[in-house]
């Protein structure tokens, strides 16, 4: 099958608005029948309340703030992503009440007689008073159909106690039930048994495609610009797609339009700056935050030419603006640029980085429509140079994304609300290649690009037909296809478990814009919630996904370089299937929220590689992979206090995932090697007095599953270890305690401080990260066993400003 | 030279927390002991031929646990010959226990070689092609300084044949100890190029007036395979495997076929 590339383009676009005029129409005829039947029911008149919620000091946007309309029935909405609502009630007086975490309830009476825009501003709480008298917005948990979602407060965030003292995200979501830490100090994190590569991570609707600094010891987030998170980890809406395991949905802050404010902090490793205000008070504001390690500074010190001309710093910039046009349009321009250099002396220079550009439009078509339109740049590459006498080249590879989003949320009637849209997205990787001078003792290796489109369209509804019922069904289709111009080879054929580039494996030239490989994806997702009673719901989610680009990698650390691939002829998009079951408690009037969900995850079209697979720049490297299926399993337990002097968390999550490839371990079932039977962190946090805060941390995980030897032999006269079965060991258990503490100085006012110190790992526990088997020096028949820690004990100190 | 530079750089990366850990003195090692699980032993076969010797040895043992004193255990009374791509046998005759010698031969370049092994039922087969030789333009050394120490190392330098896949293993003999394998290179990087091999083993340090032998062997690409895994086996790989063998049934080690060149020279000041 092949198609002009202008064809094709023109078949995207009829596809598109197909979908959008198909969920469109039905639509439409739904709410009118709706409102007329509820109207005539009540023998009233049906109204629709719309408009914002924000905050009163700043005028960023509040999404997931609750409504409540009190009436002769009660009415509940919450904002959306972009602080929007829209509820449809019979005409009457009603009592609003307007919460949301980490603000002050407003109550307001209402008499509403005809359609009305009614926005709130909410004031924030101080400090102190946010632990002290937390909202009901507890209450989310039981109301919303979503389950396995997370939502992570960014004032919690900066209590948490990190590594280097550098406030966290990716960090801090690993202590969240059901995610896994990626490996000591790494900011890499597995979902519910997934690998790293099937989470979904989104700044601002740009996807992220590698989300760490230096190796994983920082999250490319710099939480001063986030405004915050969710973490969908199961029953994903229809509106998010494109991965197996979760979605991390990372909205940044917009920037202050009623003043002028900075923020930042100086720390040991790290400083960072935000600066937010207005550019037409009240219309428009901006935010822009910056941070850099400085590391590097301390080689400058060294008396060795090698080191002191080395490398090794990162730095990020977050920047926002937006403008209100009017009552029913605002635009939003974020972006991101973030870069890592890493050099050693004059021989390679190596850099990497992720930039994101996203424009937004939100637009109220009509009171109750809502439209969201994103226009999305993302790009991540890597270079190194290698400068010597008579080589000179450059490794370089990149992958670029352009995409375009829109979506709908139609507020429908009473407890009815009809997301649909669609995603439109032009990819182009780059792999590694090598690109060498004329002269140069090495070759030009050029790799071809890899052209690929995905069109995504979606439609769920969220459905709450009575007060103890609720319901968000949905489906999502997913388009994928590959793209000329390039030679793709079929290694079908292959069937040695050893990697050795093919000899002349089945070619097929495509032009420019042929197509390659067609795979179309259907995605049903549905959630149900049954409300116990005030205190308690029921909740189950079943959702399939799909993941039509992969990260090829086979070390444990997350490198810059670890490639990612299309699917392609060869290989098979991943499919997920999740089912789970969740029951749900808030105790204690609200001030504890517990949860239990268990889950079942069968994974289809998973990738591993043979023995010695070459992943780097390789005209080949789709021969080097070996697919299989997956399955994970687990309950995880949730208990959360949210108000009081102590607040904080416990998680503990039991949990399988296992693989089973033809090529591995004799085609039987083997552990993941993030499959970690127990895994528990409890997070503390406790105000003393004022001006002090006090934090914990403690975590607790089985080992990962490794392959270690478990015999031995010698090859002219060098000693090699026998090994069997894939990840057959255990790791050592992991376990570590972190404690920080916090002076905030009594705030004059235009400018406040305060000081954080931490201390990571503070019982100094000596966690395994390699395990290591090495020849006795003395008795070279000897073997002895290494375990290498990587971090003991590490202090921090942080002073932080704000005016 | 290339090769050795990204082998330096993929070096760096992958050990990067490691330098880390070196660099701000954190980490730290220490000794464990483990559970290990007890497997059956497994075969291990190693046959050369090779274009210089008239005798050609195959060595069969098994593997041992890793809590055994012994290096590994031979294999006695094992059938072993050789055939080769003109239909010609060559029997082998166990002079010590698990090595086994053939009759006298001389490996021909450009020729298949099958080995074929029986031992206490179990039938073992490989095959090794001898690639033709590659003469190198000069020999000399090189020196380096990574990570604040001072190296020499043995360098070549040739024309590497174009349009043809080429793969190198070098020994290196010091002053008359056993020969120790060095590395193995590709032709990948530069197919056709006026090529430098350095040969770097960061646990092997040369002196001036060390007198070397270097030993040049042509291999085949599963040699090449076997040796590469080998040389870049880490522990931060998510899946530490055995070398891929080219032997039948499971057994490890492997069976090459290699033309050879050797030269020698004194480690200059």
């Amino acid at each position: 099958m092949q198609l002009p590339l202008k064809k094709s383009i023109f078949y995207y676009w009829s596809f598109f608005f197909a979908c959008t005029l198909l969920f469109c129409g039905p639509a439409r005829a739904a709410v009118a029948a709706e409102r007329k039947e509820v109207a005539a029911a009540a023998g009233t008149a049906e109204v629709v309340i719309s408009g914002f919620v924000r905050d009163a000091s700043s005028g960023e946007s509040l999404s997931s703030a609750n409504l409540v309309f009190r009436g002769a029935r009660n009415y509940n909405i919450a904002t959306n992503a972009y602080g929007y609502y829209s509820i449809s009630v019979p005409d009457g007086n009603y009592q609003i009440e307007v919460s949301h975490v980490g603000y002050r309830t407003q109550e307001t009476t209402f008499t509403v007689l005809r359609d009305t825009i009614a926005s709130f501003a909410l004031q924030s709480l101080g400090q102190l008073d946010e632990v002290l008298i937390r909202t009901d917005r507890t209450e989310d948990q039981l109301r919303s159909p979503l389950m396995g979602l997370s939502r992570v407060a960014i004032s919690e965030l900066k209590q948490v106690p990190v590594l280097f003292g550098e406030a966290d995200l990716l960090k801090t979501i690993q202590l969240l039930p059901g995610v896994m830490s990626g490996g000591e100090g790494s900011s890499q994190f597995f979902v519910r048994g997934g690998m790293g590569d099937q989470n979904l991570i989104l700044l601002d609707g740009a996807t992220v495609f590698n989300a760490s600094h230096l190796f994983g010891f920082f999250s490319t987030f710099n939480s001063d610009a986030i405004k915050d998170v969710d973490l969908h980890k199961g029953g994903m809406p229809a509106q998010y797609g494109g991965r197996l395991a979760s979605v991390l949905d990372i909205r940044m802050i917009e920037g202050n339009n009623k003043q002028f404010h900075g923020e930042g902090g100086l720390g040991l490793i790290a400083s960072r700056l935000k600066l937010e205000g207005p550019l037409i008070r009240d219309r428009s504001s901006f935010m822009l935050s910056g941070r850099r390690t400085y590391a590097d500074l301390f080689l400058k010190l060294s008396g060795d030419p090698d080191i002191n001309q080395s490398q090794l710093y990162f730095y990020d910039l977050n920047l926002k603006a937006n403008y209100q046009i009017d009552a029913r349009n605002s635009v939003f321009l974020s972006g991101y640029f973030g870069e890592d250099r890493l050099g050693y002396s004059d021989l390679f220079k190596f850099g990497w980085g992720n930039a994101t550009a996203s424009l937004r439009w939100n637009h109220i078509l009509h009171n109750r429509l809502f439209s969201n339109s994103t226009f999305v740049y993302s790009d991540y590459d890597y270079q190194v140079d290698i400068i010597n006498e008579n080589v000179d080249f450059v490794i370089a590879s990149s992958i670029r994304n352009i995409n375009f989003k829109q979506d709908f949320h139609h507020y429908t009637g009473p407890g009815s609300t009809l997301r649909f849209g669609a995603d439109l997205r032009f990819q182009v990787i780059q792999p590694t290649q090598i690109e060498a001078e004329e002269n140069s003792e090495i070759n030009s290796l050029p790799i071809e690009k890899r052209r690929g489109s995905e069109l995504a369209a979606y439609v769920s509804h969220e459905w709450n037909p009575t007060s103890f019922f609720s319901m968000n069904y949905g489906l999502r289709l997913t388009n994928f296809l590959l793209f000329g111009p390039g030679t793709f080879y079929d290694y079908s054929a292959l069937e040695s478990s050893v990697a050795a580039s093919p000899v002349d494996p089945p070619a097929q030239y495509y032009g420019k814009g042929a197509l390659v490989q067609y795979y179309l994806a259907l995605e049903p997702r549905i959630s149900l919630n049954l409300r116990l009673g005030p205190n308690s719901s029921i909740k189950s989610a079943y959702n399939r996904n799909s993941q039509m680009i992969h990260q090829l990698s086979n070390t444990t650390s997350s490198l810059p370089t670890d490639a990612w691939v299309m699917s392609s002829n060869n290989i098979k998009p991943q499919i997920a299937d999740q089912l789970s079951l969740g029951y749900y408690r808030n105790l204690g009037n609200n001030r504890y929220e517990a949860s239990v969900e268990a889950y079942y995850k069968d994974m289809k079209h998973q990738i591993d590689y043979r023995d010695a697979a070459d992943l780097q720049a390789n005209t080949h490297l789709e021969s080097e992979l070996v697919y299989g299926t997956g399955r994970a399993y687990g309950l995880e337990w949730y208990l959360k206090k949210n108000s009081g002097r102590w607040n904080g968390w416990i998680s503990y999550t039991l949990s399988k995932s296992e693989r089973r490839f033809e090529q591995i371990n004799q085609g039987s079932w083997f552990n993941a090697r993030q499959d970690r039977t127990h895994d528990l962190s409890a997070v503390l946090i406790y105000e003393l007095g004022r001006n002090w805060t006090l934090s914990g941390t403690f975590v607790y995980a089985t080992g990962n599953a490794v392959s270690l030897p478990s015999g031995k032999y010698e090859v002219q006269g060098e000693t090699f270890y026998y090994y069997t079965e894939r990840n057959g060991y255990r790791m050592p258990e992991y376990h570590r305690l972190d404690l920080a503490a916090t002076y905030e100085r009594p705030a004059g006012k235009y400018f406040s401080s305060s000081w954080s110190i931490g201390i990571f790992n503070a019982y100094n526990r000596k966690n395994a990260y390699i395990i290591d088997f090495r020849q006795n020096e003395q008795l070279p028949r000897q073997t002895d066993i290494y375990r290498i820690a990587l971090f003991g004990a590490i202090p921090s100190v942080t002073w932080n400003f704000k005016f | 030279m290339v090769q050795n530079m990204v082998e330096r750089m993929t070096l760096l990366l992958r050990g990067w927390p490691l330098f880390l850990v070196g660099f701000l003195l954190m980490g730290c090692e220490d000794l464990i002991t483990l559970d290990v699980q007890e497997v059956s032993p497994q075969f291990v076969i190693v046959g050369e031929i090779n274009n210089r010797e008239s005798r050609h040895e195959v060595t069969i043992h098994r593997t041992v646990p890793l809590s055994s004193s012994n290096a590994m255990a031979p294999v006695s009374g094992a059938t072993v010959r050789v055939l080769d791509g003109l239909g010609r046998f060559y029997e082998y005759n166990e002079v010590e226990p698990g090595l086994y010698r053939s009759r006298l031969f001389r490996g021909q370049t450009g020729m298949e070689y099958k080995l074929e092994i029986a031992v206490e039922g179990t039938d073992f087969q490989a095959t090794s092609n001898m690639p033709e030789i590659v003469l190198i333009d000069s020999l000399g050394t090189s020196s380096g300084n990574f990570m604040g120490e001072e190296n020499k190392f043995v360098t070549l330098k040739f024309y590497d044949p174009p349009n043809k896949s080429n793969y190198y293993r070098y020994t290196l003999r010091v002053n008359e100890g056993a020969p120790r394998f060095m590395s193995v290179f590709d032709d990948k990087y530069n197919d056709g190029k006026f090529v430098t091999h350095e040969l770097i083993n960061f646990d092997m340090k040369l002196q001036p007036n060390d007198y070397v032998r270097v030993q040049r062997q042509h291999i085949d690409q599963a040699t090449f395979l076997y040796w590469r895994s080998v040389s870049s086996s880490n522990p931060t790989a998510s899946a530490p495997a055995n070398p891929p063998s080219n032997i039948s049934n499971g057994a490890l080690g492997y069976f090459s076929a290699y033309s050879l060149l050797e030269y020698e020279m004194t480690i200059p000041q």
